[in-house]
């Protein structure tokens, strides 16, 4: 009984504790938080005036003063533009930010500091850095790699993309989030993104297919046809679906052989292309294609062929039970 | 605009630092400047004491730039108030709507302070 009690009120000592330390730190942070919005606050309108070239930034001596005006410019360098951009990017190499968050970012022992140095760097906005943190796209933390490839994207150097496109072949980096950096990079990456059609890697090769066919123009359409005849599947995929964008006439037998691709999406997305191209000689093969078995295939067959001929999709869709016709045609009829 | 009277420009946008980028820009350039933090505000001030021109962000909480242009052009007051629409989605559907919605004139963010003033001067030149 005795040591029940002892028990029960070491429990509820552990509790007071831990509740204590809870308020303690909240109590803790939220002074900072405080702290920092009346940092903030004070040094805005120096900062503004300094944006528009009519003053100097107020000396800071405190690490923390640092780093809230560094938050401040690096805010504002994410929305601005011209003049003011290239201050704060000048700003920030004077102030010897760069060099620290440069180190920071190579050689913090702690993930999460690597990992704001990177974001940081692509907010100062300079070319320079480029090197620095393709070489952080290789460090041990996802988190860290990640941000090297946002503040690739923002700083938008050409050098990046082959080092971009790689990290996402391997795994190293959400696809998803090369894909942005390479957009914000825009037509600057294309001759590099030429290059890697023909790179040893699969996933290199189709990365760039993609990309070409949200940034290229239709001079890349042969290119990007002849990634039809690919041996791995997901270029053949890819250059097809980049074709519903930039292919013209000239891609159109390709782009119809690959209706007959061994690979269900390589012929879903051939289907998506033909229905773009809307060349009549795709009519029947689509049709053809509309009554296999496999629904995406299927779907995406029947809807092309409504798209290049309705009446002639529709008369299909009443010959017989063809319910992925039918919906094509219905849904092109709403359209 | 008259040429004895500042000309007053509402400036609405939920970001308080571009906000208060843009106030201070123009203020810097001889305008009248009123602020609002949301579309509802901004559409408030606006029926209250029509401005010369209007500088909106598109992405704001309430009422959104486009639907803020629509109402605004709705009310007999404000329905010939110069529209500039301030964004970070400059995709052409975007753009369009933009136009469809009535605004004048269109500018994405990043952008350069020195060309939204070059861009409110020439609307209300235009005006």
């Amino acid at each position: 009984m005795q040591a029940f009690a002892i028990a029960v009120l070491a429990l509820g000592a552990a509790n007071a504790v831990l509740l204590a330390v809870l308020i303690w730190r909240r109590v803790r942070l939220g002074e900072r938080a405080r702290r920092r919005a009346e940092l903030e606050r004070q040094l805005r309108p120096a900062v503004l005036a300094f944006l528009e070239g009519e003053g100097e930034l107020p000396a800071t001596a405190g690490v923390r003063e640092q780093e809230v005006l560094a938050d401040l410019l690096g805010g504002y360098a994410r929305k601005l533009r011209g003049p003011a951009l290239t201050r704060i990017a000048h700003t920030f190499n004077e102030l010897g930010t760069v060099d620290r968050e440069t180190r920071a970012m190579a050689g913090a022992r702690k993930p999460w500091r690597r990992a704001a140095a990177a974001h940081r760097l692509g907010d100062i906005g300079s070319s320079w850095l480029e090197p620095a943190l393709v070489a952080a796209l290789a460090d041990p933390d996802r988190g860290v790699r990640s941000a090297a490839a946002r503040s690739l994207g923002k700083l938008g150097g050409a050098g990046a993309v082959e080092p971009l496109l790689a990290a996402a072949a391997v795994g190293a980096v959400p696809q998803a989030l090369v894909g942005w950096a390479l957009l914000s990079i825009g037509p600057p990456a294309l001759p590099a993104l030429r290059r890697l059609l023909v790179s040893e890697n699969d996933l290199e090769r189709a990365g760039a297919v993609r990309m070409i066919g949200l940034l290229g123009d239709a001079s890349d359409g042969e290119a990007v046809a002849a990634r039809l005849r690919d041996t791995s599947a997901g270029v053949r995929a890819a250059a097809a679906q980049a074709l519903e964008r930039l292919g013209g006439p000239r891609d159109f037998d390709a782009v119809l052989a690959a209706l007959e691709d061994r690979v269900p999406a390589v012929r879903r997305a051939a289907a998506d292309a033909l229905g773009r191209l809307r060349d009549r000689r795709a009519l029947e093969p689509l049709l053809r294609c509309a009554e296999t078995d496999l629904f995406d295939v299927a779907q995406a067959a029947a809807r092309a062929a409504a798209a290049i001929d309705l009446e002639a999709a529709s008369s299909a869709a009443a010959a017989g039970a063809r319910p992925h016709l039918a919906e094509a045609v219905d849904l092109a009829g709403l359209a | 605009v008259s040429a004895e009277r500042t000309p007053r420009i509402l400036v609405a946008d939920d970001e308080e630092d571009v906000r208060e980028l843009i106030v201070y820009r123009l203020s810097r350039s001889g305008y009248d400047v009123v602020e609002a933090r949301d579309g509802e505000e901004a559409f408030r001030l606006a029926v209250d004491d029509v401005p010369d021109l209007a500088v909106l962000d598109v992405m704001m909480p309430r009422l959104d730039g486009y639907e803020l242009t629509r109402r605004l052009r709705a009310e007999p007051a404000t329905s010939r108030v110069p529209i500039i629409l301030l964004t970070a989605r400059t995709q052409e559907a975007d753009v369009s709507q933009g136009f469809e919605a009535g605004a004048d004139d269109y500018l994405k963010k990043p952008f350069s302070p020195d060309e939204l003033v070059a861009r409110v001067r020439a609307v209300l030149g235009r005006r």
